[in-house]
């Protein structure tokens, strides 16, 4: 088991090295040079050009990217945001927690919303059980987060008050994100936790749970829900980058001081070494979050597991 | 009769979609008594599964209609009986076996806890944890599976030994009766010699009855006491053992399916199948459903439906024993 | 579906073929919803089209800050912006930026992405190897997260978005069409096909694409539906197009400064996007349960 963890870990350094150099080569497009931006525009030439060699901004892409990744792994040092002057990583630690904690939870309130519902509407199927979460969920999964968070800030916020349609004062600047986001994302839980738990009720092996004088209730709990949950954690994970577009999205429209927002303004600015650090960063971080869910989809499913343990045929 | 385990009357089922009606079974009766064994033969679609199902009452709720008939099980009336006296039932009294082992299990449960589990739903003498385990053991051993295994999961198990298990969880609860739907057509012929053979012997041991359906008139032969041959959902030809296989009279499908079966010392070029389909069955023939493929047929078979002829034991739903001498009309 | 007809006179059994096309779009009618999103993806489409015609271009972008903020009116159906500009107009001007960015950039993957699978799928080799590498990599980046990097260098404008929403896509039909032409191209009938001369790209246009092509077609609509999603997400954060030209996204943002006092501005194109995302998921489902049956649930 631990032997198939550290493979998976090894798998991904030339993920992410791949990923780290895409996002350095298209972000490195962009023009303008550090020197010119950390110093300013009343700067002496000879400072900028200075400045410049000093941070390697002559040298060729490939030993460039080299010293960013060298700089990133090893010295923790993203680089200079050219807006605020300050170093990338500081920022990036104090604004990741934000957008995971609004990403974690959006995820729990889909779970939450979505899965019970889809197995609902597919033991009661073709029922209005069935119909009205169904239809619900499609209309929701179609929906845009900051849409939704949108109407969810005029209603709550400016109509009724109760919380916060801006900035992390206290838990409740956490409430609305977190719907506006877990509503669509759980649309689509619901609907594949639904054809998931169909598929599994039609199978052989709750035929011959029936057959041994299970109920109805046994047959469902303890057969078909583990089963059919299996694929649910693979499409959950499988999901996550539809959520982190919306997360982004949200967090800028709830004025969130999350990464999102962070890459967001710094892409305006042209800050290059705040969208090349933010962007590496998220898509870092997205890899692992996979990683997490594939293997935990290992420990669960005890095929999975004996295959990789090792054991069995 | 009073020793009659199982009695079905007249038994009709359908299923019904919006699209179409099809005629599963259609007006069949047999009984077995205790300890016997029960062969239902015929081919693929003929309704032998429906008519398993339908005795533990499993067939599908938006679709499966059982439009006429009784079922008698130690003298109660099955589709009298509510849905939580049928589940008390399942498992306990009647146990089934299915045909594709490599999907009968539950996955994601090691085979020891879905044979305790069987257990567990007909706990009535509330016995402990450590007797259900000591009974799991007992009955892996008995179908030739060491106890040590009870805690590994199906995949770990090749196909025969998957059957196995599903074998040791249908007798866990001792059940009077054991439906076995195709238990070996899954499976390597080599296998299927060790399952019949253990099915045998478990069999006479524990004394239960069972119904076999298979399409495989050699494991007949070797397990069954009694034999109906089923055609597009009816019986077409019940009696014992010796009558299917020794008589000189029988159904002009048994003999088709008879004359089907290869023989290595014929010197025959070509095998002879029985030519044409069974027939669609939302759409049955008038008269002898299997007259359009009759090599025997009559003018009146394709107008009337034959009623059933009784030679002593022996049971044949043919025009063609109208008249024969020792041959009665049976009279529904 | 055959038919099965049992000639009277003879017993000859006749085989009518119902064409495989037809029988899906038979089934696709059952589906009242599919063709409900049907119907009303068509409609946008079309008004879309006649847009020119419905309202002019310069309608949209009139300012008249005497009509700022107007609330719905029998002149102005869906009200006006801040600028006082016709948000009817914008929004329909809007539907033709938005559904274009969906469409345009849904056939164009799909395109790409397919000959790229089929090429990659039919060579093999260490062409295989390096693409599939470069796929791993391009799926492990959220798409959204890729736009916006792409945007960034190339800047904003319809064009960079467009592509930048296809490149995150490719990878998923590239992965499609390899994997049929892998299937396929294990089964002897291939080998006996080429022996009898037939070119690759006959192989490919008879074999392979009959194959894949109900999949690719349920994919694209469903890519449809959620590139009107992303590219109204990267115009609302204001790194999709350039103003003043409308597209939904961007007319949400631009309402959402007026939200208290003006909410019918994120309404309008909000319900847009909604709807037409609606109608395409809608519409995929449809197409992906005509076009297997097993698959429906």
């Amino acid at each position: 088991m631990h032997r198939f963890i550290f493979k998976r870990l090894l798998m991904m350094i030339p993920i992410v090295i791949g990923v780290s150099f895409l996002i350095f080569v298209i972000i490195d497009m962009i023009p303008g040079d550090p020197g010119s931006n950390l110093l300013g525009a009343g700067a002496r030439q000879e400072d900028i050009d200075m400045l410049n060699e000093e941070l390697g901004y002559n040298l060729p892409l490939m030993q460039r990217y080299g010293k960013y990744m060298y700089d990133a792994i090893f010295r923790l040092d993203l680089g200079k945001s050219y807006a605020t002057k300050k170093p990338v990583i500081t920022e990036i630690g104090n604004r990741l927690p934000v957008s995971l904690r609004v990403a974690f939870n959006a995820i729990l309130f889909s779970l939450v919303f979505g899965v019970p519902l889809g197995v609902l509407s597919a033991v009661k199927q073709n029922t209005v059980f069935d119909r009205v979460p169904t239809g619900l969920a499609l209309l929701l999964a179609a929906q845009p987060a900051f849409l939704i968070g949108l109407v969810l800030m005029l209603i709550f916020s400016l109509w009724l008050g109760w919380f916060p349609a801006n900035g992390i004062a206290s838990w409740k600047s956490y409430v609305m994100p977190m719907i506006a986001l877990g509503l669509p994302y759980g649309g689509r839980q619901l609907r594949f936790t639904r054809s998931s738990m169909l598929e599994t009720i039609r199978q052989d092996y709750v035929r011959t749970a029936r057959a041994k004088g299970a109920t109805e209730r046994m047959v469902i709990w303890k057969h078909a829900m583990k089963n059919a949950l299996l694929p649910v954690i693979t499409v959950a994970g499988n999901s996550f980058g539809i959520l982190i577009g919306g997360a982004i999205a949200t967090e800028t429209l709830f004025g969130l001081p999350g990464l999102g927002s962070f890459i967001v303004s710094g892409i305006k600015q042209k800050d290059v070494p705040v969208v090349t650090g933010g962007i590496i960063v998220f898509a870092v971080v997205f890899s692992f979050v996979i990683l997490a869910v594939d293997l935990s989809y290992a420990f669960v499913d005890p095929r999975i597991k004996a295959k990789y343990s090792g054991r069995g045929r | 009769m009073t020793d009659k385990l199982l009695s079905i009357k007249n038994l009709s089922v359908q299923y019904k979609t919006d699209l179409e009606t099809v005629c599963a079974v259609n007006n069949i009766t047999f009984s077995l008594k205790k300890g016997e064994t029960f062969g239902l033969v015929g081919e693929t679609g003929a309704g032998k599964t429906t008519t398993a199902l339908t005795i533990m009452r499993l067939l599908p709720a938006e679709t499966g209609r059982i439009t006429e008939g009784s079922i008698e099980f130690t003298g109660k009336l099955m589709l009298d009986l509510t849905e939580p006296e049928m589940r008390s039932i399942r498992g306990e009294q009647i146990a089934m076996i299915f045909q594709d082992p490599m999907t009968s299990l539950n996955p994601v449960m090691s085979v020891g806890d879905q044979i305790a589990e069987a257990m567990e739903l007909h706990n009535k003498d509330n016995k402990t944890k450590e007797q259900i385990q000591a009974r799991v053991d007992e009955v892996l051993l008995m179908v030739g599976i060491p106890p040590s295994r009870k805690f590994e999961f199906p995949h770990q198990f090749s196909g025969g030994m998957k059957q196995r298990v599903v074998i040791a969880m249908a007798l866990a609860c001792e059940p009077v009766l054991l439906i076995a739907d195709e238990p070996t057509t899954a499976l390597d012929v080599t296998i299927q010699a060790q399952v019949i053979s253990m099915i045998r012997n478990l069999r006479d041991t524990l004394g239960t009855a069972m119904i076999m359906i298979t399409h495989d008139l050699g494991i007949v032969a070797q397990t069954c006491d009694n034999v109906a041959v089923m055609y597009a959902g009816e019986l077409v030809e019940v009696g014992t053992a010796a009558d299917i296989y020794t008589s000189e009279d029988h159904h002009p499908y048994t003999t088709g399916l008879f004359g089907s079966i290869p023989n290595l010392r014929s010197k025959a070029r070509r095998l002879t199948p029985i030519t044409g389909l069974m027939p669609d069955p939302t759409k049955l023939p008038p008269g002898c459903t299997f007259a359009p493929r009759c090599p025997k047929k009559m003018d009146i078979c394709e107008d009337e439906h034959p009623c059933v002829w009784r030679n002593g034991t022996h049971l044949i739903s043919c025009h063609l024993f109208a008249g024969r001498e020792n041959w009665r009309k049976e009279e529904a | 579906m055959n038919q099965v007809s049992v000639d009277a006179a003879a017993p000859v059994i006749v085989f009518r073929k119902e064409s495989r096309w037809k029988e899906v779009w038979r089934r696709l009618k059952k589906d009242r919803l599919a063709m409900f999103g049907l119907a009303v993806i068509s409609t946008m489409i079309i008004l879309a089209l006649l847009a020119d015609f419905i309202v002019s271009y310069e309608a949209a972008l009139k300012m008249n800050l005497r009509l700022k903020l107007a609330p719905p009116s029998a002149v102005h159906w869906f009200g006006c912006d801040g600028y006082g500009r016709d948000l009817f107009a914008r929004c329909l001007h809007g539907a033709r930026v938005s559904l274009t960015v969906g469409f345009a950039t849904s056939i164009a993957t799909l395109i790409v992405g397919s000959l790229l699978g089929a090429m990659v799928g039919y060579i093999g080799g260490k062409l295989d190897d390096i693409v599939m590498r470069a796929l791993d990599i391009f799926s492990a980046i959220p798409s959204t997260l890729f736009a916006m990097a792409v945007v960034a260098a190339m800047g904003s404008g319809i064009v960079n978005i467009c592509i930048a929403i296809s490149l995150t896509n490719i990878p998923g039909f590239v992965r499609i069409v390899r994997s049929s032409v892998l299937n396929i191209a294990e089964q002897e009938y291939i080998e006996a096909s080429r022996a009898g001369g037939t070119s690759t790209l006959r192989i490919l246009l008879k074999h392979v694409l009959p194959n894949s092509v109900g999949t690719l077609i349920v994919q694209t609509t469903a890519n449809v539906a959620s590139m009107i999603l992303t590219a109204a997400t990267l115009s609302f954060l204001g790194l999709g197009i350039n103003p003043p030209q409308p597209e939904w996204g961007a007319l949400v943002s631009e309402g959402k400064e007026f939200l208290r006092t003006a909410p019918h501005l994120i309404l309008f194109p909000g319900v847009m996007i909604c709807v037409a995302s609606f109608s395409m998921s809608v519409l995929g489902d449809g197409l992906r349960d005509a076009l297997d049956p097993r698959l429906r649930t």
